[in-house]
């Protein structure tokens, strides 16, 4: 007696099954969504933007650059060498920026919403957010050295 | 049980009399002490006598912090003695009391099994352990512990016999700090594992960061040079567009004689028990990989380099903040630059001395990062990716250890064995990564055959 296992059978069976449906964004049922300053390093409660990247209205591809952050734990870390970290966010996935909540030299709380999104450039925004962007997060080197840019 | 006496023993300078302060305690009465743990310290000073040598004193930058840390041979029960320690100023000044060898602190009772065979078969002389702080400014002053204050250069030093004192420098960033100076008391960790005569040097990054460029340029710079440069600073700030306050002038002279002064061929005196020794230049050097930024400073018109912390400069005073701006140009470095920086010091190094360089390399990974593709930024990818750059860092040091005979502190693969927890942010790390460095750092140095690192005696 065969128990769970899926045989050649049921393989095929799988293989000739129609088409997944596209992912729920792809499809005419657009969706909004959000991007909030998450915890980066467990340490951290706000972080400054350094860089904002796109404009509102623009479409985004896959790996668009969003924005610069720069983590300074000095307040938190008791020690004359405070880690300060700088990250770049970019998307996961497509979506049309539609509204920018921040600005660079902005100090943003974790939490803080950064930036509105949409898997439609023309979808009304007076809904909540279904989820958060997907996004990628990557430690960046300083470009300039800091004193130049006026501060940490 | 017997009461083993803990005596100071010999320790004579030539010319001189060792005065000491009053005994300051590390471990309460009745503390079970390990085989060679540091129990209690004092302050020393070096009075001449009529037949004090003509000429400068000995070791004069560092006279007003030198101090004595006092280990027990034996394990046991500590009982002070309870003359030994008058408390306040008489802890504090070494002005009062002549170190007499055969002066007791205290005893340790154990069983008479417990006393140790070998150089004091009744272990009753303490074993010394020599610390010396550099003061940043001799106005800097903290008696307040051992080796305490402000110092632009730290040492311990032990061991008996004649033989020459091996010297390791550490000479990097905080990350050294730790591994360096170690848990309280300084230098303890260094002092339980090796046998000695030996030196641990560290210089610490409060202000000056030793990029190898730095390093490079102190080595080969000539007084003249270096006057230009104290006149040229001076000038610059005094006569600029924006009045110094006292901030500045602080943090900029601090700057300026970190710069201007070269631990790695620096000379070093060693008082001893039976005298004075003269410790040579380091017989190894540890830097940091951490300290190799991707852009440096070097100035406009005398081409020195010159690199501070970002976070110390938003410190520093507008004075300084201008200097900077006007004075300095902002050079890029590559991770090839970087490696002829390096190659330059170790060329430089083995012009002159036989001195090994240890490089403390950089974790490549970091726990806060949740990229899947190197897609979405910008070539070269060194320059945008801190973990990437890292990566290739790393890797530049294994070429220079092939060319240059570079060793290498694999800071790296030791965070990955422990885990992130013991180094989150890439820089700070825990006790137990700073012990495990340190234990790499020796491995090293025997595998080199550096005298004077030998482990202890199994006790």
């Amino acid at each position: 007696m065969r128990g769970a296992y899926a045989g050649p059978a049921e393989r095929g069976a799988i293989a000739r099954a129609p088409l997944r449906q596209p992912h729920r964004s792809r499809r005419r049922n657009p969706l909004l969504l959000a991007l909030t300053l998450p915890r980066i390093n467990e340490h951290m409660l706000s972080a400054v933007v350094a860089a904002v990247h796109p404009s509102a209205g623009a479409e985004l591809a896959v790996g668009a650059k969003l924005v610069d952050l720069t983590v300074d734990l000095t307040a938190i870390a008791a020690q004359d060498c405070p880690p300060v970290s700088h990250f770049r966010m970019v998307v996961r996935e497509r979506a049309c920026l539609r509204e920018l909540a921040v600005a660079p030299v902005n100090e943003i709380a974790v939490g803080t919403r950064i930036a509105l999104f949409s898997t439609d450039p023309h979808e009304l925004l007076d809904a909540e957010p279904v989820r958060e962007l997907r996004v990628a997060i990557a430690g960046i080197l300083m470009q300039a050295p800091a004193w130049s840019g006026g501060g940490r | 049980m017997s009461l083993v006496p803990l005596r100071l023993g010999t320790l004579a300078v030539a010319g001189y009399d060792v005065v000491r302060s009053g005994v300051r305690w590390l471990r309460d009465e009745g503390h079970a002490c390990r085989v060679g743990e540091l129990v209690a310290y004092c302050n020393l000073r070096l009075a001449p006598t009529a037949s004090a040598p003509a000429g400068a004193a000995p070791f004069a930058e560092e006279a007003r912090d030198f101090q004595v840390g006092l280990a027990t041979r034996v394990g046991g029960r500590l009982h002070r003695a309870h003359d030994a320690s008058r408390g306040g100023f008489i802890d504090r000044l070494a002005e009062h009391t002549v170190w007499m060898p055969n002066h007791v602190i205290g005893h340790v009772q154990c069983r008479p099994s417990e006393r140790p065979a070998g150089v004091d078969p009744d272990g009753e002389t303490l074993e010394l352990m020599l610390v010396a702080g550099r003061r940043v400014t001799e106005i800097a002053e903290d008696r307040s512990g051992f080796l305490t204050g402000w110092h632009d250069r730290v040492r311990a030093w032990w061991g008996e016999g004649e033989a020459p004192v091996g010297t390791l420098l550490g000479y990097g960033i905080c990350e050294q700090l730790g591994v360096f100076r170690g848990e309280s008391p300084a230098f303890a960790d260094w002092f339980g594992a090796v046998a000695g005569p030996a030196q641990v040097v560290y210089v610490p990054d409060n202000v000056l960061v030793p990029c190898a460029a730095v390093v490079a340029d102190q080595c080969r710079r000539t007084a003249d040079e270096a006057e230009a440069i104290r006149a040229d600073v001076t000038h610059s700030i005094a006569t600029g567009p924006v009045v110094p306050t006292p901030a500045d002038w602080m943090f900029v002279s601090a700057l300026i004689s970190a710069l201007l002064r070269s631990p790695l061929t620096e000379r070093c005196d060693v008082p001893m028990r039976r005298g004075l020794a003269q410790a040579d230049v380091p017989d190894a050097v540890v830097l940091s990989l951490n300290a190799e930024p991707p852009g440096i400073l070097r100035h406009r018109r005398l081409g020195y380099r010159l690199q501070c912390h970002a976070y110390r400069m938003s410190d520093a005073g507008p004075a300084v903040r201008s200097w900077i701006e006007r004075d300095f140009e902002h050079v890029a470095r590559s991770v090839a630059d970087i490696g002829c920086d390096f190659r330059a010091l170790a060329d430089r190094v083995r012009e002159r001395t036989t001195t090994a360089l240890l490089v403390m390399n950089t974790r490549s990974t970091s726990g806060f990062e949740t990229f899947h593709s190197y897609a979405p930024f910008d070539r070269p990818l060194g320059n945008m990716l801190g973990s990437v750059r890292a990566k290739e860092l790393n890797l530049m040091l294994h070429d220079l250890a092939r060319e240059r005979n570079v060793s290498i502190v694999d800071n790296d693969a030791i965070a990955a064995e422990l885990g992130a927890t013991h180094l989150p942010d890439g820089v700070h790390n825990s006790a137990t990564m700073q012990a495990e460095l340190r234990r790499e750092i020796l491995h090293i140095l025997r595998g080199r055959g550096i005298a004077g690192f030998a482990a202890r005696p199994s006790r």
